[in-house]
């Protein structure tokens, strides 16, 4: 079992957290265009490289509520 | 024909198989390029990559070909997946698709000449929920409608085929059923890639190992050549066929996909002898297994819930797998495993490939096949070689082109591998 330091949680199994992705900014969608928003939803940066982190946003477990730490 | 006189230093043996229409016993088209402009040129030589080049030039007749692989033909997740073939998806689309692959692959090694291990089992998904026997009779009757054999049994049906499985699961899961899939069948993975590979070969085309792509040359929107580390190649048309390195391949011509990479692993026991005539697939318990020619079981789980590019295995998996196959077959506790790997797994959001064109003319994607490839290797090497030929997708692709996701036109495949059904992917 791998375990993860959650900021949160403190250690706790890695299969209790789901990976949401990259962080990604998110256009106005008031005022981008279709395409620039499907880019958003749907297109990622899927080579090698350093991921962004947007804080620490924790998703935790199925049960348990959302947690943001700042 | 190739300049056979330049003789791969990297010769691997097993390609000795594939090279015996070469005097030289040269594996392919040696280590440098023998041309400097090809009518296609096909990046990544595993399965699809090779069948695109071999249905070029069977069924377009066009051989002035160049397969560019980076490594060894056949080493990317052609050899590393569990080899299954089946086509019980959940869409009319999805089912015609799969179920034209499954038709060319029961006569291929007759068609290539090579004998593949196709090997017909039978296929149960095993259903310990009732929402997931809902499931089952769903997809039961979609490939019923479209013409193709699967349909729902019981825990007695399914004894009869495999008295070794424990039913109850050791009393964790008790299984309440299954859909059954007659076409279900199991090949010899790498000589899928030999077999394209030799025909492709022999009718023409030039395939070249330990070669990379650095990067590809598109003026004015169009392809016009690549750059390798063995030299430029001119060409008008390309073919991404690179599985866990499409995302890198795109950034070469700057075109945005929602692939993301996913290792998924896969392992293998001591071989014993044959006792497991089916393919048996738990979506609970995250398994499959069937049991190889040579008497191994073959066994996957789900994806690694991270993106990494990387082939690296874990303890974790075996851990989780073991416990897991431990509760089907309690007998099997001693069995030792003997081999584990890891594959790039190219994954999508709608768990359906990207096929076709893009926006940049003469760069053609075969990609997204994250952990369903294999099965579609001779239909999508087919199709994909029509795309270039006529610079225009068959209409059995169509729905799998990548304006899909600008479009929002995704497709509807819920019937998602079992490997992939752990990834909640935030999308």
């Amino acid at each position: 079992m791998k375990l993860l330091q959650c900021p949160v949680n403190g250690i706790r199994p890695v299969s209790e957290f789901t990976y949401g992705g990259e962080y990604r900014e998110m256009p106005n969608p008031d005022t981008c265009t279709d395409k620039e928003w499907a880019g958003y939803v749907h297109y990622r940066h899927g080579a090698p490289g350093l991921k962004k982190s947007g804080g620490t946003t924790v998703r935790a477990a199925p049960g348990l509520s959302q947690k943001e730490t700042r | 024909m190739a300049n056979i006189s330049m003789r791969g230093k990297n010769a691997i043996k097993t390609f000795e198989i594939c090279s015996q229409s070469r005097t030289s016993g040269s594996p392919f088209s040696g280590i440098v390029l023998n041309r400097k402009t090809y009518d296609a040129v096909i990046i990544g030589g595993g399965g699809h990559g090779l069948a695109a080049a071999y249905y070029l030039a069977k069924d377009h007749g066009i051989t002035n070909v160049a397969v560019l692989e980076k490594g060894y033909i056949g080493g990317g997740n052609t050899g590393r997946n569990t080899t299954i073939v089946r086509s019980n998806y959940l869409t009319p689309e999805g089912v015609n698709f799969y179920n034209a692959s499954v038709k060319l692959f029961e006569d291929l090694s007759e068609e290539l000449d090579l004998n593949l291990f196709y090997s017909n089992r039978g296929h149960f998904t095993l259903a310990h929920t009732d929402s997931a026997m809902r499931t089952m009779r769903w997809r039961a009757e979609v490939n019923k409608h479209v013409g193709v054999e699967s349909y729902v049994v019981g825990p007695d049906e399914i004894s009869k085929a495999c008295p070794q499985l424990d039913i109850s699961c050791s009393g964790q899961a008790p299984i309440l059923g299954a859909l059954y899939h007659a076409p279900g069948s199991v090949a010899r993975h790498d000589a899928v890639a030999w077999g394209y590979a030799k025909e492709a070969d022999r009718m023409g085309v030039e395939i070249f190992q330990s070669t990379e792509v650095t990067s590809i040359d598109v003026k004015s929107g169009k392809v016009v050549g690549v750059q390798t580390n063995k030299g430029y190649i001119s060409t008008n048309r390309v073919l991404s066929a690179v599985a866990g390195f499409t995302p890198r391949i795109c950034e070469m011509v700057d075109i945005e996909t929602p692939i993301v990479i996913h290792p998924l692993q896969a392992c293998v026991t001591e071989p014993m002898k044959p006792w497991l005539d089916t393919i048996l697939v738990s979506g609970s318990l995250h398994v499959y297994v069937s049991q190889s020619s040579r008497g191994e079981l073959v066994m996957g789980s789900s994806l690694d819930p991270y993106e990494i590019h990387s082939t690296r295995s874990s303890l974790d998996f075996v851990e989780g797998l073991t416990s897991h196959i431990t509760d089907m077959f309690p007998f099997l506790g001693n069995v030792k495993v003997v081999r584990q790997w890891a594959g790039m797994a190219d994954l999508t959001p709608d768990f359906a490939p990207i096929m076709g064109k893009t926006e940049v003319e003469g760069f053609y994607i075969d990609a997204g096949w994250g952990t369903w490839g294999f099965k579609a290797t001779p239909i999508s090497g087919k199709t994909m070689a029509e795309t270039i030929a006529r610079d225009m997708a068959p209409d059995m692709i169509k729905s799998f082109r990548l304006s899909r996701f600008e479009d929002y036109e995704l497709t509807g495949e819920k019937a998602q591998p079992r490997s992939a059904t752990n990834l909640g992917i935030a999308r």
